[in-house]
């Protein structure tokens, strides 16, 4: 067993909870998330939702597995960016939003730079993907 | 320099940021941070608020300069995780505060894995470490 095995698999499924986790959530709930995106001035609010939550699903599901993980890892960092310029503005808020946002804005930033490692270094060898480099 | 490079030196300052921040923020602000420190229940808030900012500002530090870069991103996980653990202790928490703290908690969780990547792999080749071990 070495570093780029078991726990590189641990790893994935540690970045990827988040995702699968808010993507669930918005596929079961649509409303609430839609009535927060409407809320941001983006059209077509249960589109989006529907959209964001698949995305946060499949991509999370394919990081874990391993399977075409280096683009399900940057598609998910490019999906965190957008997320976050559109819905942690903390620089156009005041206050005590201001100051979670801020946080949460860091915290994204941080799991994309996370995203970008797995994209530049590929999921590891306990992965589907090396698994087909092999056969 | 090639994709695979410059994708990790941007990685890594994105990682490494938060780390930065929250600790100059926790240097600069001792009292509050001693203060929330001690809501938790822990002692020597001053010390522990003194220890954890010079280990983000250092640990953070290192990983963009990727000096012991594996060591500091270790470091920075496992000090992630004992603050999920006892500072985003959603379970415990009042359904009003529980929300936010576990969406907090998830984050930690994925930054924590992202670490374990840099870990795993080492910096990447514009890298203190990739330099010194060309020249050994």
């Amino acid at each position: 067993m070495n570093a780029q095995g078991w726990p590189l698999l641990i790893a994935r499924i540690l970045l990827a909870l988040m995702f699968l986790l808010a993507g669930f959530e918005k596929l079961s709930a649509p409303g609430g998330t839609a009535g927060w995106i409407a809320g941001a001035g983006l059209p077509m609010p249960m589109v989006l939702t529907i959209a964001s939550g698949l995305l946060e699903v499949v991509a999370g599901t394919l990081l874990v597995i391993g399977w075409q993980a280096r683009w399900a890892a940057l598609a998910l960092a490019v999906f965190t960016v957008a997320a976050n310029l559109l819905f942690h503005n903390y620089w156009s808020m005041t206050g005590e939003p201001r100051m979670i946002n801020q946080l949460m804005f860091l915290k994204n930033t941080a799991v994309v730079g996370g995203l970008l490692f797995v994209f530049a270094f590929g999921p590891g060898t306990v992965s589907l993907d090396a698994r087909k480099a092999l056969t | 320099m090639n994709a695979q490079t410059i994708t990790t030196v941007l990685a890594r300052v994105l990682l490494a940021l938060m780390f930065v921040a929250s600790g100059i923020s926790k240097l600069t602000g001792i009292e509050g941070t001693a203060g929330y420190i001690a809501s938790a229940g822990l002692p020597a808030p001053q010390l522990l608020a003194l220890g954890a900012g010079l280990l983000e500002v250092v640990a953070g530090t290192m990983l963009i300069v990727g000096w012991q870069a594996r060591w500091a991103a270790l470091a920075l996980a496992a000090f992630t995780l004992v603050a999920s653990v006892l500072f985003h202790n959603f379970w415990a928490m009042p359904a009003d505060q529980a929300f936010m703290q576990q969406l907090m908690f998830m984050k930690n969780l994925a930054v924590v894995g992202g670490l374990l990547f840099v870990f795993a792999q080492g910096p990447g080749r514009a890298s203190i470490d990739a330099r010194r071990l060309a020249t050994a």
